[in-house]
């Protein structure tokens, strides 16, 4: 079996891919995309360490993590939604009623 | 020499083979003769109508995202199935009360019209209609229009 | 489990069982009435009481592990039942008039209250995860809540894109934690004796948790969201989550830095101490300073909102007896000063959305004298000063960061405030000491005698508090028993 630090920097990589992409890209959705991709890394994470560890509050805590992804994707979507209703546009540049 | 990971890649070189030598058999056997009905998209027999890169009505999106929460509670039912038989009773009255609050939810996008196609406008209550409660008021009624100025060149195929 | 546990559990099982009553009652009756808003109140206060009764009680951690039944857990359900009363008085005539969905609206807050009780008294770090995801994803909605304005969907995208990602830290900070820890329960966490080698983990798992906090509670450098956010969102709402989200926010950042193993961290423990040290200086200086240049209300109430989230990290900075307690009595005092300075600005709205600028207000001691009279008492205890409660909340919370030997953070804090209090001010120089700059009377005329009683509760429980910190502080004292 591979090594507990493999799949930590696995899961490292793949929550920086995430984060820059919510901070580079400028679609809502391709944003959102890479939100729910830093969240599956902390998912793996903590599989990983519940599985080398032999504890299982780690995997649970994924179960929660999964379903609240889950209400956060229909909010979010939903939000996009009415956004798109009233602006036609779901590009992160464009949103700029409010300003100081 | 085998480990898990090499049985995953047999049972995938396999899968790859199968399918592969289908296809490239077929090409082999099969007669050559096309003609214009046959080179056209194939959509349920009708004749293709435009490109398929289209809007989709936004309806789906909704039915789609009350889908996705719905299918992902299921996910606790597997842990409670698990230890179901060792903590009887109590197990069973949580999980009831866990459904319970997904039925409200689910009750609450029924009632609310939401589960329609066409989608009845939500009725907002108003100043007016508190302070003045012998005036006529209102009777919240569906207006048979779709909710959202999204072109409606699309239909489910 | 047995029922002590379900009656530590009460506030939260009332506050989540009445949002589900009230999303029942929205679906199945048409006709519209007040009735949500009654129900939202009733459920609070029973809430509040339930917790009053428990707080007297013995301290216990309920379900196994999984719920901290204590005077701190308590005294936060408290303050949220409080807060989530206010917004309901607030918003009854506001929400009426701007035609919104007054059932979801109730039971949104009441869900947002639920979460907010389970990060207060959560004993393991996945309660707190999960009340931390139900207060947000409630808040999401609430800020979108004017489905037809493009100000509150915007707003309502931009909260959410940087509250999922905030999330996305503190998961990870909460995977490093338990993957150095070893345990992802709080009570356990306290108890490890050992110190475990995985020291620099543990470290970064510290940074991310401060990291997703810092964006929830709009600290210095991730507070870019707030002003657009308070903007766009409807106006009680704004108050609701500028004040009851942060001072849930601080009492899980509480509960998760007191349970760290004593010697886990070894030198680490400074370095964070420094990181939250910096986070509370930038915070208190940028948030008055910006504020200073604001010309409209809300935007400077959210700047100023930031400046409030750095002195209470200030007693995070701290961690002391006394920096957890002056978190409580400021996280109770800023609720009833911020809740009721969005009342009024929502009272003095015009339904356009106009009447939101700071010009707005000049003269308003002659056209409204006690909203004028209200706001001004308001402004007095946000600027801290006495006798007003703002003051003591400060003052304790300076007290922490001097006893922790911080001193330089709590002169930081102290000429931060001096700043501040010129923005205060000059709203009280505008309302008594200036003509109405529009010809017509700036602020359109609503009256509404539910929302001046709100806010008049609060305004005279912030004097009554000032003079009496007694009364609070004695409240906290239970932690400490």
């Amino acid at each position: 079996m591979s090594s507990l630090s493999n799949y930590l920097i696995v899961s490292a990589i793949l929550f920086m891919i995430g984060a820059s992409g919510v901070m580079f890209r400028k679609n809502v959705i391709v944003i959102f995309m890479c939100v729910e991709l830093m969240l599956n890394a902390v998912n793996l994470t903590l599989i990983a360490f519940s599985q080398f560890m032999g504890d299982q509050s780690g995997q649970i805590l994924v179960f929660f993590v999964m379903t609240v992804a889950a209400a956060e994707a229909a909010v979010g979507l939903a939000i996009v939604i009415s956004v798109y209703r009233n602006k036609e546009t779901v590009e992160i540049d464009k949103l700029n009623l409010l300003k100081g | 020499m085998l480990n898990e990971f090499s049985h995953v890649f047999a049972f995938f070189l396999l899968a790859i083979i199968f399918v592969a030598g289908g296809i490239i058999s077929n090409y082999f056997i099969r007669p050559h003769k096309p003609n214009e009905l046959k080179l056209s998209i194939y959509e349920c027999g009708e004749d293709p109508i435009g490109s398929s890169w289209l809007k989709f009505n936004i309806r789906f999106y909704v039915v789609a995202l009350i889908f996705i929460l719905f299918d992902v509670e299921i996910v606790f039912l597997f842990p409670w199935a698990v230890v179901y038989k060792q903590m009887g009773v109590l197990a069973f009255a949580e999980m009831l009360v866990f459904l319970a609050v997904l039925i409200v939810g689910f009750a609450y996008v029924w009632v609310k019209g939401d589960l329609d196609w066409v989608r009845p406008k939500p009725y907002i209550a108003k100043l007016d209609d508190l302070i003045s409660r012998d005036k006529p008021r209102i009777i919240p009624r569906p207006v048979p229009t779709m909710a959202q100025p999204v072109p409606e060149e699309v239909v489910a195929g | 489990m047995n029922n002590t546990d379900f009656i530590a559990a009460l506030p939260l099982i009332i506050l989540a069982g009445t949002g589900l009553l009230i999303l029942l009652w929205d679906a199945f009756e048409k006709t519209p009435s007040r009735a949500p808003l009654i129900l939202t109140m009733a459920g609070a206060i029973a809430a509040a009481i339930v917790a009053g009764i428990n707080m007297t009680g013995p301290a216990s951690v309920a379900f196994g592990g999984l719920l901290y039944d204590n005077a701190f857990s308590n005294f936060f359900t408290i303050i949220f039942s409080a807060a989530t009363i206010l917004t309901a008085l607030l918003a009854e005539r506001y929400l009426l008039e701007e035609e919104v969905l007054v059932g979801e609206f109730c039971a949104l807050i009441l869900f947002a209250a639920s979460g907010m009780v389970m990060m207060a008294s959560g004993a393991d770090m996945l309660v707190i995860f999960l009340g931390l995801e139900t207060m947000s994803i409630a808040f999401y909605v609430l800020a979108g809540l004017f489905r037809t304005k493009t100000e509150s969907n915007e707003a309502a995208l931009k909260y959410f894109l940087l509250g999922a990602f905030a999330t996305g830290f503190f998961l990870y900070g909460i995977a490093l934690i338990y993957g150095s820890l070893g345990t992802m329960n709080l009570v356990a966490m306290s108890n490890i004796h050992s110190v475990t080698t995985s020291g620099p983990m543990l470290l970064l798992g510290l940074i991310l948790l401060i990291v997703g906090f810092a964006f929830k509670v709009a600290a210095f450098p991730f507070h870019q969201w707030a002003p657009d956010v308070y903007e766009g969102a409807p106006t009680v709402v704004s108050g609701y989550m500028s004040t009851a989200g942060k001072a849930a926010a601080f009492s899980a950042i509480v509960l998760v830095f007191s349970s760290m193993p004593a010697g886990a961290l070894a030198g680490g423990a400074a370095k964070i101490q420094i990181v939250i040290a910096a986070l509370a200086a930038c915070s208190m200086l940028y948030g008055n300073i910006v504020a200073l240049s604001q010309t409209k209300i809300k935007r400077m109430l959210a700047y100023s909102s930031t400046a409030h989230a750095g002195y209470l990290l200030l007693g995070v900075a701290a961690l002391n007896a006394t920096g957890v307690a002056a978190i409580e009595i400021y996280a109770a005092v800023y609720l009833l000063m911020q809740i009721a300075a969005f009342g009024i600005v929502a009272l003095l709205e015009k339904e356009t959305g106009t009447g939101l600028n700071l010009d707005d207000y000049a003269g308003l001691a002659k056209r409204r004298p006690w909203a004028a009279f209200l706001l001004a008492i308001i402004m007095l205890s946000l600027a801290g000063i006495p006798p007003f409660a703002g003051f003591f909340g400060k003052y304790y919370l300076f007290l922490a960061a001097i006893n922790a030997g911080l001193t330089w953070l709590a002169i930081v804090g102290v000429v931060s405030s001096i700043i501040a209090s010129y923005f205060y001010l000059r709203i009280i120089v505008l309302m008594y000491f200036r003509e109405p700059l529009h010809a017509d009377d700036g602020i359109a005329v609503k009256e509404n005698n539910i929302s001046y009683i709100a806010i008049g509760l609060a305004s005279a429980a912030l004097v009554v508090l000032g003079l009496m910190p007694g009364l609070l502080t004695d409240a906290t004292g239970y932690f400490f028993k």
